[in-house]
């Protein structure tokens, strides 16, 4: 019987410390192509030929590996932003991220020397409640008339909304969720679409950063454990059903000598 | 010491209680005593979210503000959503005081009453009287009870008191402002915001579901076996719509599910590992 995560966590907290050293040493590493995370600069280069401003928002993220993955996104598109000279709008629904993307989205106007484009009134607290976020984000799409929507972090029932709000308007929207149920919403609606996982790996795809680059190589070999595991799980289960007497149970892993 | 080493530092204890919180096992938890601190941390947790909930209240009023004193594009808007804003902070406030007050002479009233019904001397009656006489809504009833007997039988004038205090503050014109303001206004805006998504969905699917492709085919295919197994009509057709709905359901679509949440899990966990270590690049700590 599995009581606790412990050997889970500690093999992969290893892995990962292992994998991200071997980047650091190597310099970088590669990371497969996705079209989603290309088509960010493209979409902010439309709004740009179009006059219109853009915007980026996290959904109902609040403090969590979920807003640090979008930061990273928000960071590219920040810096595209200020040398594209375009008005960025990031509609926010949770304060204490709305502190964290303030600071990021500073720091990205300042990296390309453009401190004097930041705008902090541009990013606007509607609502911690979900419908009235989602009413405020589509009286802020139609009103400024975005030329691109980016909705990256976690979101519920009010992503068809959102983003629907980008497709009345024209906007070219790219999407991200881990939720799999809004990921359908995302593909029906969206442009562009990034999948679960993805969107951890769009912010290592936009840098060169040996960091992020390694712990999405860290995170497929530990994907990959996990299959094997499954793969064993499945192959014990078959077994037992086909000869009852069979048992294969590593409870040392799990229960013993902790 | 410099501000991001400190900020590093807390970081990673903070980061190392919740290891040792949720990820070891629940006897050594108990035995370093961590149980014991659990809910003291998770009120510090609450009053740091509650602080930071400040910060949205200010972006609110300042964007807003200076969008009325400028007379800027959409400042009616602004104006409304301030007054919104303002009228029902107000109308919260109140009616969370008037609900603290109001539990607050129920409690005493029911105490009372307990104490009433157990009371065996004179001197004690004195007492019951005298703590009566505090309570506007017992204070008229108080020499009515002469004798020991009548405050042991004197439930009902415990009970119409509690009433009292029910009606008063259900009928103030606080809770009448909170109720309209809650009721009436902001529970149907979100009904009607959320209505929409029936309009959407149509929308989205029609989108959708348009055979351009190979994938959107099958997409299609699947989504009208699930929509006639779903609805009575095309079951009274063919009852069997909804085993091939239910098989879709639970054994490709939960497949993919879970292949995603997998997915998504292990990268929030390595991403997790990063913020812990405060090796996040760029705006995170670590400069580039």
């Amino acid at each position: 019987m599995i009581e606790h995560a412990t050997p889970g966590i500690i093999a992969c907290l290893l892995i990962v410390s292992l994998v991200i050293y071997r980047c650091l040493r190597a310099g970088t590493s590669y990371v497969r192509r996705l079209p989603a995370v290309d088509a960010v600069y493209e979409a902010v280069g439309r709004s740009a030929e179009l006059g219109r401003p853009v915007s980026f928002s996290t959904g109902l993220s609040s403090v969590g590996p979920v807003l640090y993955a979008a930061m990273g996104i928000l960071h590219a598109i920040a810096q595209a932003c200020a040398r594209y000279r375009t008005k960025l709008f990031i509609p926010q629904n949770d304060p204490p991220a709305m502190a964290i993307v303030e600071s990021v989205t500073r720091d990205a106007y300042r990296s390309v020397g453009l401190s004097s484009q930041f705008d902090p009134r541009n990013i606007v607290f509607l609502s911690e409640e979900q419908f009235a976020f989602a009413s405020g984000y589509m009286g802020l799409i139609h009103r400024e008339r975005v030329g691109a929507a980016f909705l990256f972090g976690a979101f519920a029932g009010e992503s068809l909304i959102l983003a629907e709000a980008g497709q009345q308007v024209g906007a070219m929207q790219v999407a991200a969720s881990v939720s799999p149920e809004q990921v359908a919403f995302f593909i029906a609606t969206c442009d562009y679409t990034l999948i679960g996982e993805e969107l951890f790996a769009a912010s290592a795809y936009l840098s060169d950063d040996p960091i992020q680059r390694g712990s999405v190589r860290a995170q497929d070999l530990i994907k990959v454990g996990v299959f094997f595991l499954i793969v064993i799980g499945v192959v014990c289960a078959s077994l037992q059903a086909v000869f009852p007497s069979f048992t294969f149970s590593p409870s040392f892993l799990f229960t013993g000598g902790w | 010491m410099n501000k991001e080493i400190i900020i590093r530092l807390f970081t990673f204890f903070a980061g190392l209680y919740f290891v040792v919180e949720f990820i070891l096992p629940k006897e050594i938890n108990e035995e370093i005593g961590l149980v014991n601190i659990h809910e003291s941390v998770s009120y510090g947790f609450l009053a740091i979210g509650a602080m930071a909930f400040g910060l949205g209240i200010i972006n609110l009023i300042r964007i807003h503000g200076s969008k009325i004193i400028f007379l800027q594009k959409g400042a009616f808007y602004s104006l409304v959503l301030l007054l919104g804003f303002f009228s029902m902070t107000f109308f919260a406030i109140g009616d969370w005081k008037l609900n603290m007050e109001s539990s607050k002479r129920a409690a005493s009233i029911g105490l009372l009453q307990k104490f009433a019904e157990k009371v065996e001397t004179t001197d004690k009656l004195e007492l019951l009287k005298l703590e009566m006489k505090k309570i506007p809504e017992l204070r008229d009833r108080a020499d009515s009870l002469a004798t020991l007997e009548d405050a042991n039988k004197s439930s009902i004038i415990f009970q119409e008191a509690s009433q009292k205090v029910v009606n008063e503050e259900t009928s103030s014109w606080i809770k009448d402002g909170y109720n309209f303001l809650n009721k009436g206004v902001f529970v149907p805006l979100g009904a009607a915001m959320f209505s929409l998504l029936g309009f959407y969905i149509a929308a989205a699917a029609y989108r959708a579901f348009r055979v351009k492709s190979l994938e959107a085919s099958l997409m299609m295919i699947a989504a009208v076996l699930v929509v006639c197994g779903q609805t009575s009509f095309t079951l009274m057709i063919w009852e069997g719509f909804s085993p091939i709905r239910n098989w879709l359901l639970q054994v490709p679509n939960s497949a993919a599910f879970r292949g995603i949440a997998i997915g998504a899990g292990v990268a929030g966990l390595v991403l997790a590992f990063r913020m812990w270590f405060s090796i996040e690049s760029g705006s995170f700590g670590r400069k580039k």
